[in-house]
């Protein structure tokens, strides 16, 4: 067992403050290797060394595997964790750590190579005896060819871009007619956003519920789950609500799944933290990709079962053992996860950047939050519009929810817009609270932006702020200038 | 950040404030608003024939994937003109009348910041006899 004394974290926002912290607390020195546009965050301020490895842009630092490890070896790092998305599932980046002489904090660069292109993934799962989706995962490019692919899975179908992730490349084709649009504009998104334009097809299930499977491993064969996560709450493919445990699953099956997923990590000795996506239809679950890294809802599955998964990844990647039996993770009530997004819920979701004005969270019993952000720093137009993860814990399910509304109410965030009022309005929604909600629930009920609450600014409030307004003042608010421009 | 507790309506509420230019961002019962005095004009955005909205402006900062049409093109309301990248999203933007392109400022890989103009549209100007049909 060799300790880490100092790690590198190769990421921004909300992940980079939880490695920090979670490092920190083990005695472990960090280093932030950060962009020109994030030394106002807090991550930076958290840090114990920042190093800036280049421009804003994502290409120029987060995704700029030289700039990151020059970063990480300048600094005198001995490991380094990759936190979600940007480069924590490129093998060539894993391999480059390793390379470097630094440790990285994930799955081998073989089973992120194995397990992160959908396809080869999908091989392996039917190798492991995992259920799998029908569709097509040749190397064919050619668009007669998958088309004829296509009709044989059958309409619906997603295209989806093989080393794609959170939504990108990917694409809904109702009907035959549409195919060729979206393939094109599929290829597109793959190439710009994964340098790799290869698609490939699966039959898309109209009603099925997403499930995933924490699992983790220490790359010896040993691998235990931290049972699942139910994330049907999408919108363009990205999650907005997650929990734990799934509201409808029986003991049975949630044993069931559990130990379905631990067979695939196993088949690959996989090591660290990984998460199997399963989507559930008709009683039956199908694997869909595995994913090589932390995810963004990692936060539930540690309130259930009151573990800490980056202080497991830390102790496994120093060569540590698993820090839990299987016998000994027994969930517990029930956790909910709101991703707190700075966009505006009354223009179509056109995400919303500035300065925040004002932040406040409603701190409490079983109540967590997970930002990056204070008060002053700026929301930019560079990443992902996520301020924070909202995360609360309760004895069941209908008490979370309760609290999760609660906390809705009481989270203050001024100068940027949010989707505060889109997600109340989820977790108010009948199919939510009967715990029936499908992947297709966003697209059903909330497609369309939600009303703009008609209220007259308060004079009151004026007096208060020793503003001077008028009567056609206190009518007047934020025009919408997108209003229709949006589809 | 001001912390507020105000009487509206007899009522005590707990109001949080904050001042941002002209601007007053205020959370009060569980939501925010945004309240802005009336004397200060809005910004033109378009000096199309039939008002406000006629051009296809940039919702938010964002790098050009596709142009979709050319200068002298005949659009359609709803039609997808141009696609941007931002916050690793790809959206279509449509034009919003029926019209001739009569400018496209930007070229596919550029930059666009927030209200740039994208896809000037010169309304088409029916003729009063296709109008009453």
């Amino acid at each position: 067992m060799k300790k880490i004394q100092r790690l590198a974290i190769a990421n921004r926002g909300e992940v980079a403050v939880r490695i920090i912290r979670a490092a920190q607390e083990m005695g472990i020195e960090t280093v932030l290797l950060h962009s020109e546009a994030d030394a106002k965050t807090l991550a930076f301020r958290e840090a114990d060394q920042c190093i800036c490895i280049g421009a804003a842009d994502s290409k120029s630092s987060y995704l700029n595997i030289a700039a990151v490890i020059e970063g990480a070896k300048a600094a005198g790092a001995d490991a380094l964790h990759p936190g979600f998305g940007f480069l924590s599932e490129n093998a060539d980046f894993a391999e480059a750590c390793e390379n470097a002489g630094l440790e990285f904090v994930g799955p081998t660069p073989q089973s992120i190579r194995k397990l992160g292109d959908k396809i080869s993934a999908k091989l392996i799962a039917k190798q492991a005896q995992v259920p799998t989706i029908p569709g097509y995962e040749g190397d064919d490019s050619d668009k007669e060819a998958l088309l004829k692919e296509a009709k044989r899975t059958g309409f619906p179908l997603l295209i989806k871009a093989s080393g794609g992730g959170g939504g990108r490349g990917l694409k809904i084709v109702q009907k035959e007619e549409e195919f060729f649009e979206a393939l094109e504009s599929a290829q597109r998104e793959a190439e710009a956003g994964f340098g790799n334009s290869r698609v490939f097809l699966e039959r898309y299930f109209e009603d099925a519920k997403h499930i995933e499977v924490q699992v983790f491993g220490d790359g010896k064969g040993h691998v235990v789950h931290l049972f699942e996560r139910e994330c049907s709450v999408q919108r363009r493919h990205q999650k907005i609500i997650e929990e734990a445990p799934s509201a409808l699953l029986t003991m049975e099956q949630r044993l069931e799944i559990g130990e379905i997923a631990k067979r695939l990590a196993a088949f690959v000795s996989y090591r660290g933290a990984g998460t199997v996506e399963f989507l559930f239809s008709g009683g039956r679950f199908y694997f869909m990709e595995m994913n090589t890294r932390l995810q963004v809802e990692h936060t539930v599955t540690e309130m259930v079962l009151g573990v800490d998964l980056v202080k497991a990844q830390l102790l496994v990647a120093q060569g540590g053992a698993i820090p839990w039996l299987q016998q000994d993770l027994i969930p517990r009530g029930h956790a909910i996860e709101c991703r707190l997004y700075a966009e505006d819920p009354y223009r179509g979701g056109v995400p919303s950047t500035g300065p925040i004005l004002g932040l406040r969270f409603p701190h409490g019993h079983g109540r967590r939050f997970e930002y990056g952000m204070e008060e002053g720093d700026e929301i930019t137009s560079y990443y992902d519009p996520m301020i924070a993860k909202l995360i609360v814990w309760d004895e069941n399910r209908p008490r979370a929810i309760q609290k999760m509304l609660k906390v809705l109410d009481q989270t203050v965030v001024l100068g940027v817009r949010t989707n505060i009022p889109l997600l109340r309005a989820i977790l108010e929604h009948n199919d939510f609270i009967e715990g029936s909600m499908t992947t297709q629930f966003m697209g059903r009920y909330f497609v369309d932006s939600l009303k703009e609450p008609e209220v007259s600014f308060p004079k009151e409030i004026a007096s208060a702020l020793s503003v001077e307004i008028t009567k056609a003042d206190a009518q007047n608010f934020e025009p919408n200038p997108w209003l229709g421009a949006w589809s | 950040m001001k912390e507020l507790k105000v009487q509206v309506n007899g009522l005590t509420k707990r109001v949080f404030a904050a001042k941002s230019g002209e601007k007053i961002w205020y959370h009060m019962d569980g939501d925010v608003h945004v309240w802005a005095p009336v004397s200060r004009k809005k910004k033109n955005r378009s000096s199309g024939a039939t008002g406000a909205g006629d051009d296809v402006m940039a919702p938010m900062p964002g790098k050009i994937t596709k142009v979709l049409v050319k200068v002298g093109d005949v659009v359609e309301i709803g039609q997808v003109v141009i696609c941007m990248e931002a916050m690793k999203m790809e959206y279509n933007l449509k034009a919003n009348v029926k019209g001739k392109v009569y400018k496209i400022p930007f070229a596919v890989g550029e930059q666009a910041m927030q209200d740039d103009l994208l896809v000037k549209i010169e309304p088409v100007v029916l003729a009063p006899a296709e109008e009453k049909k």
